[in-house]
């Protein structure tokens, strides 16, 4: 199923959603999407060195790591002038986001086993490359 | 008389969150400018604004943010205390008011967890 052809036509609410796939599997394609956007937002800022979700119960657990080495006032608007924004767009879903900066040292060990990478820009750019 | 001593009893959980909000942010101010324990100075900064917050959440519908956890069909909690907040926040604080919030947890968690290992050894006498 293609869901960035979805997210880039009408279907962006859950009510939507319903419309089309049903009550039961709606929630899991709402958090696809989500994810989607998330990837695509996110990745935008060049400090985003990779993004990392898992599920806890009902709840989205999001970790957007930056490849920075200490608080930038800047940044941190931005990110959440666009974590704001999900929220808002997403608001049937309960999130959690966290940014810690990680500088260029490979801390993927904070990160839980089971937790889903959904962006890389190490990964993006040999993709790109090819 | 019930209804003024459930009444006494409900303003005293409103008054206990402005008191310890009030009492983390003079720990706050003592603490945050002063490394290496800036750390919980601004982690007091965060449970400051999160008192004030259950203060004012006292006098909504919800009254407290752990007791008013949605439930999934098993009986658990469907989120933590935390995503359960910051939703409350999103959906009735303005965007100013929700950055304001975040970023407080953000700079707590980061000055707790990342930033005593590189000033906070040299600064410890």
């Amino acid at each position: 199923m293609d869901l960035t052809r979805i997210y880039r036509g009408l279907v962006e609410s859950k009510v939507e959603l319903e419309k089309v796939f049903g009550e039961k599997e709606e929630i899991i394609y709402l958090e696809e999407l989500t994810l989607l956007i998330i990837e695509q937002e996110y990745s935008r800022y060049e400090k985003v060195k990779s993004i990392y979700v898992q599920k806890y119960r009902a709840e989205l657990q999001v970790q957007v790591l930056l490849s920075i080495d200490e608080y930038n006032d800047e940044l941190m608007e931005n990110l959440l002038d666009t974590e704001y924004d999900i929220r808002k767009r997403f608001s049937c879903l309960t999130f959690t986001f966290l940014y810690p900066p990680v500088r260029n040292v490979e801390r993927e060990d904070i990160m839980h086993p089971e937790a889903r990478c959904i962006f890389s820009r190490q990964e993006k750019k040999l993709w790109q490359i090819m | 008389m019930y209804f003024f001593k459930a009444r006494e009893e409900a303003m005293a959980d409103y008054v206990i969150h402005v008191l310890q909000a009030e009492h983390n942010e003079k720990t706050a101010k003592k603490l945050a400018f002063n490394p290496p324990c800036h750390d919980w100075g601004i982690t007091a900064a965060f449970y400051s604004a999160i008192h004030y917050f259950e203060s004012w959440l006292f006098h909504t519908k919800h009254k407290h943010t752990e007791t008013s956890i949605l439930i999934d069909n098993e009986g658990k909690l469907k989120y933590t205390p935390h995503a359960w907040r910051e939703k409350i926040v999103t959906d009735e604080f303005t965007r100013r008011g929700f950055k304001a919030f975040r970023k407080l947890r953000e700079a707590s968690g980061i000055a707790r967890y990342l930033s005593f290992s590189r000033i906070g050894r040299s600064s410890i006498k």
